[in-house]
């Protein structure tokens, strides 16, 4: 990367690589989502479960007055599901038009990183956890993982 | 950039209302309901979209709807007759007129060689007209000479037929008063320069009280000598009128420094001069009778008797597209109703535009309102709060008010069903030319009111039975002579209220269903065993079965595999029923009911597992708890209940939903009778009745999916989501071998 470009698109490059990610907790292990995607953070209250949803969906909350489906990322992810409690947190996301919450243990961090810093997906990981994790990086020693939330709601046709 | 597209957004809204206006306009005369109002209001319709349709550059248009206004003006002149033959072309024409204009909108091409034959049509019946009366030099001819040079752009003046006139609106005013003024208003070219308009000072002046405005022209120039901003009017009004002269003088406000003006105060003497008023029918007659050269001079002081035309007219002078208020007055002075003074005199705007965006938002942030007051005031009585004491009465206001809020704000959202009803004549003119058929068109009650989500989704279901009516239900012309009935057949659309939901009919006065033919096809497409005993009410039920379709060839109209099963769904998807009642030889009647909003719901709150579930009222004939003796085991996890004399399937709704793997005993609980949409009876069992309240229904689907047997989710009074109930579908899974025909032979033996 030494060649020189104009100066134009060196900021566009600048801006692109360099991202804010909100990292949180899942038991022992730190993962992270960009900041753009995020909407808001939430408190757990207590949902309401969906009939034939999968196990992964706690069900539903309300979010003032619009419905928002609640995934547990933890089984998402296939670690053991997550138990809530007060202390648990709701991370609200958007993609493309639809609002979902993420339940995870807690907030940690927010990181300013660039992409030079992520590292692809290692061939260990499960599968199902390469669905979901984009890359991982190492931060002060940590090791945190990047969710593309793009899949993690389960997909259902469009209703006819 | 903005701007500009918001003109344009404008112009084809208001297009649309005119476009609406015309065929309304067009189908009065058809049926010979029309008077000169009504051709007037025609033709400002089509001369505003092509006012409109000129400042866009949108030529086709232009030139279409200049043909068209120039047949408009023969027959608003009386030169052409407004025959059945004339009206159907002109009908033909609106019809292309609109799909120019959706053309236009949406950037694609129109049929070009349709509205190029209607355009020869249209100038055959000018010829038509002119060929019966010699040629006169009237504004109709100027302007229809040169439409044979393709499109024509006038700039503004060519349109504005300068008749002298004045313009007493007494008779609608109803009041006039004790002081007289003598007005001289005339504007200069920098009124108009600041989008100042003499037409709506006038119609201020109006509204003071009895106003005659004569218009003095003397001082228009020759068209080659006019400077098109230049300002060439006097108004000399006559104003008799309750308020003052401050009052007066306050209507010129805006405009007094931009206008040369003087209001003197009569003398209380004569007022008879305008007695004999000839009509303005007779000075248009005069005008045209008079030789070319002449014509302006000799009419420039004359009076005219005020028809809604026309103020019209003095508000095209000055802005040649400024037609919604003149023509409201028209409308509403066609009708007979005193209210058009106010209208045309007040002037005022009464209904806004709004972006349907911030309705729903101030329906969702109300819906909150509703829920946070709830919760408010259950925390109060929970924290101890007296009921008896200032707060809780406090809280009780508050919760009304509220209520009254929601309630106002969802009548925001109702709309008469007009809007549906307008595109119907339209489809039915269509449907009839292909399927050679004549037909005519009822429609009643087309101001009911219902929410703008149903309205939304009502047009498909009507225009499919709506086809189906006339491809299937009426006779061809030669069998209807034969059965004795009128050539032309009856589609009557009817809507109404009826307890809390909007039914709506189509009847109309055909065959009626040919019972033993449906019946055979039913059989030979396999949908009921050849041995079934069937009664009239089932066979005619049978025409909403999937895959069935009567029609014998495929025509372009039916046999597209959208039939009335298709029907029957859009109407059920949207919390409807539908069912028929046909007589033979005499028609059917297809009624559809549909709740009256989309967005609220009567429920019966149960509970079920650890949950809450709403169970949508319309469903539901009656609740019972079943005894032990009354609950059958029917094989494996089957268990019917005993109703009186009838065993219905009873449906655990936890097992159902997966909120237990266990089997409910029956019972502990209650069993909620409910009737499916296809009329099939079935026991919900839920665990108890917590109550029964209206609830806002969110959706489900909008940040997750469908979810099999729950029709959408709500919010109740202490903040959670609770789910609805989707009773058909819960009914159905619990047995996948249940069909409309078992269920239709269970409801049979009761």
């Amino acid at each position: 990367m030494t060649t020189v470009s104009p100066p134009q698109n060196d900021n566009r490059n600048d801006a692109r690589s360099a991202r804010e990610l909100i990292a949180f907790c899942i038991g022992e292990q730190e993962f992270c989502v960009d900041i753009m995607s995020v909407r808001e953070i939430r408190g757990w209250t207590q949902a309401t479960p969906l009939p034939h949803a999968p196990s992964y969906v706690n069900g539903v909350i309300n979010l003032r007055g619009a419905v928002l489906p609640i995934v547990d990322l933890a089984a998402r992810l296939g670690f053991p599901r997550t138990v809530p409690t007060a202390r648990s947190v709701i991370i609200v996301v958007r993609v493309e038009q639809q609002l979902f919450g993420l339940l995870v243990d807690a907030v940690s961090d927010i990181l300013t990183i660039t992409d030079e810093l992520l590292q692809p997906t290692p061939d260990l990981a499960s599968d199902l956890a390469k669905t979901f994790v984009r890359g991982v990086m190492a931060i002060e020693g940590r090791m945190i993982s990047l969710i593309a939330t793009d899949n993690v709601l389960p997909q259902y046709q469009a209703v006819a | 950039m903005d701007a500009m597209a918001e003109i344009r957004q404008t112009f084809f809204e208001e297009c649309a209302e005119q476009l609406a206006e015309l065929e309304a306009g067009l189908l009065a005369i058809e049926n010979g309901e029309a008077d000169s109002d009504t051709v007037n209001a025609v033709f400002r319709a089509v001369h505003s979209i092509k006012g409109g349709a000129g400042a866009f550059c949108l030529d086709d248009l232009v030139h279409f709807a200049h043909v068209f206004e120039t047949t408009l003006d023969e027959m608003r002149s009386g030169r052409l007759d407004s025959s059945d033959h004339v009206v159907k072309i002109m009908l033909r024409s609106a019809d292309a007129l609109a799909d120019l204009v959706t053309a236009a909108r949406d950037g694609g091409t129109a049929d070009a060689e349709r509205s190029g034959a209607l355009i020869n049509e249209l100038k055959g019946l000018v010829a038509l007209a002119k060929g019966e009366e010699p040629p006169a030099p009237s504004a109709g001819t100027a302007k229809s000479a040169p439409a044979s040079d393709g499109p024509v752009y006038d700039d503004g003046m060519g349109d504005i037929d300068f008749t002298p006139v004045a313009v007493d609106l007494s008779d609608l005013m109803g009041m006039g008063g004790d002081n007289r003024f003598k007005i001289v208003f005339k504007p200069s070219s920098r009124m108009y320069a600041k989008a100042n308009e003499a037409n709506r000072v006038l119609r201020d002046v109006y509204a003071l009280g009895e106003a005659k405005v004569v218009c003095d022209m003397s001082e228009v120039p020759l068209l080659t000598a006019i400077d098109p901003e230049g300002a060439y009017l006097t108004f000399n009004i006559e104003l008799s009128t309750a308020e003052s002269e401050d009052k007066v003088r306050e209507v010129f406000e805006f405009v007094e420094f931009d206008s040369e003006l003087s209001v003197e105060v009569m003398e209380d003497d004569d007022d008879g001069d305008d007695s004999d008023d000839p009509d303005i029918a007779d000075i248009l007659a005069r005008i045209k009778a008079a030789p070319d050269d002449e014509g302006p001079e000799e009419v420039k002081e004359a009076e005219v008797e005020a028809k809604p035309a026309a103020p019209a007219k003095v508000a095209e002078a000055p802005a040649p597209a400024r037609p919604a208020a003149p023509s409201e007055a028209a409308k509403a002075d066609a009708g007979g109703d005193a209210k058009g003074g106010a209208a045309a005199g007040g002037g005022a705007a009464q209904t806004i535009r709004v972006d349907l965006e911030r309705v729903d938002r101030l329906i969702d942030l109300v819906g909150e309102l509703v829920i946070h007051q709830v919760m408010l005031s259950q925390r109060a009585y929970q924290a101890g709060l007296a009921r008896a004491s200032d707060v809780a009465v406090g809280f009780d206001e508050l919760e009304q008010l509220t209520r009254e809020i929601q309630d106002s704000v969802m009548a925001i959202r109702a709309q008469p069903v007009k809007s549906v009803f307008q595109r119907l004549p339209r489809l039915v003119r269509e449907v009839a030319d292909i399927s050679g058929k004549q037909v005519k068109l009822v429609t009643e009650g087309e101001w009911t009111e219902v929410d703008k989500t149903v309205i939304e989704r009502l047009a498909d279901p009507l225009t499919h039975m709506i086809r189906n009516a006339i491809d299937h239900g009426l006779e061809r012309p030669e069998e209807r002579l034969e059965a004795g009935k009128p050539e032309e057949g009856i589609v009557r659309v009817a809507a109404m209220h009826r307890s809390g939901r909007i039914v709506i009919e189509i009847s109309d006065d055909g065959a009626g269903i040919n019972r033993k033919r449906v019946k055979e096809i039913a059989i030979k497409k396999g949908l009921v065993p050849p041995e079934a005993n069937l009664s009239d009410e089932e066979i005619d039920n049978l025409i909403f079965l999937p895959g069935f379709s009567t029609a014998e060839k495929i025509s372009s109209l039916s046999g597209r595999g959208v039939g009335m099963d298709v029907v029957k769904r859009s109407i059920q998807a949207l919390g409807g029923r539908v069912s028929i009642v046909s007589r033979p030889g005499k028609g059917s009647t297809f009624t559809m009911s549909l709740p009256l909003t989309l967005a609220v719901l009567d429920g019966m709150i149960v509970s079920v597992g650890d949950q809450t579930v709403v169970v949508p009222l319309t469903a539901i004939i009656e609740t019972l708890q079943p005894k032990a003796s009354e609950v059958k085991s029917f094989g494996g996890d089957a268990r019917l209940v005993q109703v009186r004399d009838n065993f219905l399937p009873l449906v655990d709704v936890a097992r159902e939903l997966g909120y237990s793997y266990e089997l409910a005993s029956a019972t502990g609980g209650v069993a909620i009778l409910v009737e499916a949409e296809n009329g099939a009876r079935s026991a919900l069992l839920v665990d108890a009745i917590q109550g029964q309240r209206q609830v806002v229904i969110k959706s489900l689907e909008a940040n997750y999916g469908r979810v099999p047997g729950i029709a959408a989710a709500t919010i109740l009074g202490d903040g959670r989501v609770a789910l609805i109930l989707d009773v058909d579908a819960v009914v159905a899974t619990s047995r996948p071998e249940g069909n409309f025909f078992n269920s239709g032979m269970q409801h049979a033996a009761e």
